[in-house]
């Protein structure tokens, strides 16, 4: 039996079942882990697709960070809008007003890229410092001439519906103040298509078939341009009309334009939105094309369909999306693939929506509003649905369960509008659902190699000839202005985090606490922080990642989080019976002055005697440091908190290793190679199971595995502890700690990443436990080297550019001169004014070459490859369009990779890792030449 | 009359159960309870148990149906209702049809099979058209244990579930079986046998169905059908069977030879059924709703020809289609009278649509469906492919729930102020 939280109860409803409406439109239920984000995420959805305009998000880094090119909205020109631009604000900035650095942040952002107009996102902090946005931004209007649009986005300021109707009101001020003349007779808006995959091209083409015009497509592809002439259209017609009806109601009320509300997905609603747009004309020319249209697409999408169907048929899906609209037409999509839907819910539907779900539904469905991943992984076991369609967050839930998926959200990179969505939908489900990996999955014997049908091989290889051209002379979005020529570079100015390399502090801290066992990550602030960071992180390590919020909202911020931080903290324990629950602060909680400890102790007193979770809480503002120091500050808390107990017995094997931001796999193999030189360790923090689970475990609230808190209060009775990484252990750490209160033995070295540094994790680990590392270690040694030896002449003098955190480019810096590759290029996120030392010693003679970068965004490392010209790229993915630019491979290692598979997995400590990514750097370098080889050959 | 009767009836008398036959006529699809070993919704020719039917018939069809087979098969000598559904829950196409075979087979025995949670509420009328064996499912009179058989049972509109529902159900059979004996009707009570659930508690059942005056019991093992929540559970061992059904006969005497038949069953109980020469229920299916009348075609307004999404004050051509042997095919295109002459405009719709059993289109007015109604017409509204419109009405079958309507919501009320609906 499904358990919902008490006060979620009238939140949840069945089809065909009582009368009672559907409670919505609420805010989201403190500690719920609500799939919900915040008010800024609303505003960033619909405005985000106007290509031509800067965005700059005012505020500390992370909202911008988790922001940055993460949705499919394309443009056919301008890629300004890719670019996560970001004030950056500093402790300094919000103890003094940050005014004056969006004023040069504007100014700064206006002479490089000309943009024909700039949003201004005000985020949760900018709503307490009380920042006069308007005024700034009407400054910055008067003296550059270009319009600035500040955008009303504070995140705790209700919900994501809100953050639609700011954006709304922020279109509005561009709207009207075009020259209408000239606009085509039969010219219409089109609000809510956001040209994911190029859907709004594929709308297009079928208006441009029918003899209607498209004035502006206001959140798809969009244009200032074109959304200052919109008011000379004839008709809005509202996709996602969650989020642009409030637009279309004032657009009505001002410029007197009627609205329809349609929808593009499956053949039912695609062909009624176009019809109702040639109705709305009554023009019989365009009423006869639409219906040849309609009759020609259905025509030849039936039969590629019912191939689908055949295997489809009676299967049953789960369907949980942002709006109630898109999830109806995902009812009826299925239901022309054959398939029922057992479950359906929205983020943001309303009281009607989901009444008419109620109805339209069959009988006994489930219908559910702003659900959660427990809430949402029963569903699925107790109506045993073979499919599951969301976004990302809910991607991991589908798998672990051991179900089908299909992503329906705002990343999908697959076009699912119009006749031929329907028809990528389809061959989605179908492959998804009937995949035989499910049959090993469930222990079942059978394989059944998938069939391609005729008829839709057909359609496939026809649309593929048809398909919406994407611009393919790419630029780096950092290079291309708003009117496709180079930017316009400034002197000296460098105040904005153009798309930065860093993430903000809570992120780190959640990283660490889902690495202790049974830890549950609560952040003390707005409910978008905690759906940001879930989704960075699931989109990276593929796994399911909870976090509870407290969910502030306005009002909590003037009287204080108390009452929310209780009511999370209360669900949490219900829900997921956590051993620890790691509270960490964000910028709205630290600026209104929550005193965490305070509400803990509080909390402890009213529940005396009651068994509880421990809880520890670290400040983790995101206007300080970077992820890496929280990661580190988080660790530290645990320590500080647990680690009290006296020694008793203290034995030579037992040794504590903290390891940093490292892979799953690298953890493994940390483990492994302290267990080949003699040692029992402990590593703190711990995730190499809990997020890289095995998918046996099913979706359990917590997964398996995690560093003890039992083994945290013993910490004294270590032989020895070893803190990797040099800025690790350059701010107090949770080993100083060990060392000042326990007088701990600690080993602070830096990574084991290639053969010398290894070689120091090894010897150091020896002289603890008193024996010498087994033969099978030496044995990978030895192939290292023998590796090593093989490619040489392959990496000697490539020149390397190289960026992540500190301690991990350092690390990887030392390998890279073991095998003669020279770092030209090191950039790092983080200011703690050592890197250019670390590198120094971990590299002797590396600052002699390298362009080192402390606080650098992605602009700065641009600019100094560009310069640098390196033959590859190390680091994360989000170097990627900067690799793309200069030609070179990126090799993908670090925090985050979302690009491509299996980033948890990728090993790099150890003489195995340090073999791993020398092949890897091998391997890059020789495809490449191999591409690029006018003779194709095939033996080296 | 009463033991009179039992004679002639196959399931009821194990003596004469080679000799005559019986026949299920699948009218009634609705059910009010989800009782926990059943699944209704998959056919399988190969599968023989209760809940199961290839097709479901109108009552017309049904009637066609008995005929066909009484001609075939003169030993039929018994007609039940048993399903797919519950009789009682889907009263009306039951009464519909054990009217129409009373009136063409004055003297054949009519039974009925139900879970008697409708039951007393209907046994007039089953008195009034002489049923004369009624068959009720009682597998707990504890709500305890018929909680854990029965999911929720649903009187009216809102369901009950566990405990409350099976007292409920409880409640309700004893009222109805108490109506059943007084209108000197037989009862059989049939009785499921759940391994861990209720098989301790079979005797309390069959002492309690004999103070209330059944007549005769029938101790059945559980089929754990697949789908069902009880898919996976073992059945009784044929030692188990045996030995209730020998203690419970020393309460109420029993039947020992049920075959646990399909709700479309016909035949002698038992025999192999398969005939290749012979009509299937499924090609009555396929029949007019309403054999012998005079509507066999379906109209429909379309813009393009594929898709339902004309209103029919919108429509100026409607495509009227026949249920042809290889799909549905077009009979002919038809001119709708013009706009603009009122309640005439309608009339004349319903001569020109005369031959037509209804009409698809995707919304009508309250009027217009009146004036269509009193000629005859029914009007049919849904969105979505012409084709799945044809297979739900010519099978007699709702039009599915989400094609009934379209979606005008999202965003309508919602102010956006996150405070609730405004």
């Amino acid at each position: 039996m499904i358990e919902v939280l008490k006060e979620r109860k009238n939140q949840v409803g069945r089809s065909g079942e009582g009368t009672g409406d559907i409670a919505c439109s609420r805010p989201s239920a403190a500690g719920s882990v609500s799939q919900r984000a915040c008010v800024f995420c609303g505003s960033r959805v619909v405005l985000y697709p106007i290509a031509d305009a800067v965005h700059l998000v005012h505020g500390p880094v992370g909202c911008a960070a988790y922001t940055w090119d993460i949705r499919g909205s394309v443009s056919s020109g301008p890629q300004l809008h890719r670019n996560s631009f970001s004030t950056d604000l500093q402790e300094q900035e919000v103890i003094r007003g940050g005014e004056k650095k969006l004023y040069s942040c504007l100014i700064e952002l206006i002479n490089r890229y000309k943009p024909k107009a700039a949003f201004v996102y005000s985020t949760c902090i900018i709503g307490v410092i009380g920042d006069d946005v308007e005024a700034v931004c009407r400054k910055v209007a008067a003296e550059s001439g270009v319009t600035v649009i500040p955008v009303h986005s504070e995140g705790f300021k209700g919900t994501k519906k809100d953050g639609y109707s700011a954006a709304c009101d922020a279109l509005m001020k561009l709207i009207g103040t075009g020259d209408i003349k000239g606009l085509p007779g039969f010219g219409i808006n089109l609000l809510g298509e956001f040209n994911l995959a190029g859907e709004t091209w594929i709308i297009r083409k079928y208006l441009e078939r029918m003899g209607v015009s498209v004035v502006a497509a206001i959140t798809g592809d969009g244009r200032v341009d074109d959304i200052r002439r919109a008011h000379g259209a004839k008709l809005n017609v509202v996709q996602c009309s969650g989020s642009m009806t409030p637009l279309a109601k004032r657009m009505e009320a001002e410029y007197g334009i009627p609205f329809i509300r349609v929808s593009y997905f499956g053949i039912e609603d695609m062909s009624a939105a176009l019809y109702d747009i040639a109705d709305f004309f009554g023009d019989v020319g365009i009423s006869t094309r639409t219906r040849d249209l309609v009759k020609e697409e259905i025509t030849r999408l039936l039969p590629a369909l019912a191939e689908f169907r055949k295997r489809l048929e009676g299967r049953r899906a789960a369907v949980y999306v942002g709006g109630a609209f898109k999830a109806f037409s995902l009812v009826r999509a299925l239901r022309s693939l054959g398939m029922r839907t057992a479950v359906v819910g929205s983020q943001t539907g309303n009281t009607e929506d989901y009444r008419q779900l109620k109805e339209i539904c069959d009988a006994g469905t489930i219908i559910v509003d702003d659900s959660n991943p427990l809430e949402l992984s029963s569903f699925i076991r107790e109506t045993d649905v073979d499919l599951f369609i969301g976004g990302v967050k809910e991607r991991p839930i589908a798998y672990k369960l051991g179900i089908g998926f299909c992503d329906h959200n705002h990343e999908r990179k697959i076009p699912l509008a119009g006749f031929e969505g329907m028809f990528n939908f389809a061959r989605e489900v179908h492959a998804t659902v009937t995949s035989p990996v499910w049959n090993a999955i469930r222990g079942k014997e059978t394989i059944c190699v998938p069939l391609p049908g005729v008829k839709s091989s057909e359609y496939l290889e026809n649309l593929e000839k048809k398909r919406p051209e994407i611009p393919d002379d790419w630029k780096n979005p950092l290079h291309n202005a708003a009117d496709g020529t180079p930017e316009t570079p400034t002197e000296n100015s460098n105040h904005t985090a153009r798309n930065s390399c860093k993430l903000c502090a809570p992120l780190g801290a959640c990283l660490a606490f889902r690495g202790i066992e049974r830890g549950m990550p609560f952040l003390h602030g707005s409910q978008g922080c905690a759906t940001y960071i879930r989704r960075y992180v699931i989109s990276h390590f593929r796994e399911p990642f909870d976090i509870a919020s407290s969910s502030l909202a306005e009002a909590d911020t003037i009287f204080g989080g108390m009452n929310n931080f209780a009511k999370g903290i209360d669900n949490v324990r219900m829900k997921y019976e956590p051993a620890l629950i790691g509270v960490a602060t964000t910028c709205l909680s630290e600026t209104i002055g929550e005193n965490v400890g305070m509400l803990i102790k509080g909390y402890l007193a009213k529940h005396d005697g009651e068994k509880l979770p421990a809880l520890v809480n670290v400040s983790t503002p995101s206007y300080k440091d970077t992820h890496a120091e929280g990661f580190h500050s988080a660790v530290r808390a645990a320590v500080d908190a647990f680690a009290t107990e006296p020694p008793a017995t203290i034995k030579n094997e037992n040794l504590l290793i903290l390891p940093g931001i490292v892979s799953p796999s690298d953890l493994r193999e940390l483990r492994e190679i302290a267990v080949f030189c003699g040692a029992r360790p402990t590593l703190l923090p711990d995730y190499s199971e809990t997020l890289d689970a095995p998918l046996a475990d099913g979706c359990v609230p917590l997964s398996k595995g995690g560093t003890s808190i039992e083994a945290i209060r013993h910490a004294s009775e270590f032989a020895a502890v070893i803190q990797l990484g040099p800025g690790a252990a350059s701010r107090k750490s949770a080993s100083d700690i060990l060392e000042e209160r326990h007088g701990s033995r600690v080993f602070r070295i830096g990574w084991p990443l290639g053969l010398r540094a290894t070689d120091e994790f090894v010897r150091a680990i020896e002289s603890v436990t008193g024996s010498s590392a087994a033969t099978g270690l030496m044995a990978e040694r030895g192939r290292l080297l023998d590796a090593m030896a093989d490619g040489h002449k392959y990496t000697f003098g490539l020149k390397a550019a190289v960026y992540g955190e500190e301690d991990l480019v350092v690390a990887v810096c030392g390998f890279l001169a073991e095998i003669g590759v020279r770092p030209v290029l090191c950039a790092t996120g983080s200011k703690s004014g050592r890197f250019a030392g670390w590198l120094e010693n971990t590299a002797a003679g590396i600052s002699g070459g390298a362009e080192i970068i402390e606080g650098a965004d992605f602009a700065n490392i641009s600019e100094a490859a560009l310069k640098a010209r390196p033959d590859i790229m190390i680091g994360h993915s989000k170097g990627y369009s900067t690799a793309r630019e200069l030609g070179i491979p990126l090799i993908r290692i670090g925090f985050p990779v979302h690009d491509r598979f299996g980033a948890g997995r990728k090993l790099i400590l150890g003489y195995r890792g340090a073999m791993d990514l020398f092949d890897r750097i091998v391997n890059a370098v020789l495809e490449k030449r191999q591409d690029a080889s006018k003779t194709g050959y095939s033996y080296l | 009359m009463e033991n009179m009767e039992i004679k002639n009836h196959p399931c009821f008398n194990a003596e004469i159960r080679k000799k005559y036959a019986r026949i299920h006529l699948p009218v009634a699809p609705a059910c009010n309870i989800q009782c926990r070993f059943c699944n209704r919704r998959y056919d399988c020719a190969n599968e023989s148990r209760p809940g199961v039917t290839s097709a479901v018939l109108s009552p017309q069809q049904a009637l066609s149906y008995l005929k066909y087979k009484h001609a075939k098969n003169p030993e039929i000598t018994v007609v039940g209702i048993a399903g797919p559904g519950d009789p009682m829950a889907d009263a009306e196409k039951t009464f519909e049809t054990l009217k129409l075979v009373r009136q063409s087979f004055p003297n054949i025995l009519l039974c009925v099979a139900t879970n008697g949670l409708a039951l007393a509420q209907n046994v007039d009328r089953l008195a009034e058209l002489k049923v004369s064996h009624v068959t009720v499912t009682v597998s707990a009179v504890d709500p305890d244990i018929g909680a854990k058989i029965c999911a929720w049972v649903r009187p009216d509109k809102k369901p009950f579930r566990g405990v409350e529902g099976a007292a409920m159900l409880w409640e309700r059979q004893q009222e109805g079986m108490k109506k059943i004996v007084e209108a000197g009707i037989t009862l059989k009570i049939n009785c499921i046998i759940i391994p861990g659930i209720n098989d301790g508690h079979i005797l309390e059942v069959a002492k309690t169905v004999k103070n209330i005056g059944a007549h005769i019991m029938n101790c059945t093992p559980l089929i754990p059908a697949a789908g069902s929540e009880f898919e996976n559970r073992e059945i009784p061992s044929p030692d188990i069977i045996h030995d209730i059904r020998a203690a419970a006969g020393e309460i109420i005497p029993q039947m020992a030879h049920c075959a646990q038949c399909r709700a479309d069953a016909c035949g002698i109980i038992g025999a192999q059924e398969l005939q290749k020469d012979m009509l299937t229920v499924e090609d009555f299916a396929k029949m007019p709703l309403r054999p012998g009348d005079d509507r066999p075609y379906v109209a429909v307004g379309t813009r393009e020809g594929i898709l339902v999404n004309q209103h029919l004050g919108e429509v100026d051509k409607f495509i009227v289609f026949r249920n042809g042997g290889h799909g549905f095919e077009i009979e002919s295109i038809r001119n709708a009278p013009p706009p603009g002459t009122g309640v005439k405009r309608w009339l004349d719709m319903a001569d020109i649509l005369s031959d037509c059993r209804t009409v698809l289109v995707s919304g009508i007015g309250p009027s217009p469906r009146k004036i269509l109604l009193e000629k005859g017409l029914a009007v049919t509204e849904m969105e979505g492919l012409v084709e799945e419109g044809l297979k739900a009405v010519f099978s007699g079958n709702e039009i599915p729930a989400v094609m009934r309507r379209r979606f005008m919501g999202c965003g309508g009320a919602c102010g956006g102020s996150g405070q609730g609906c405004q």
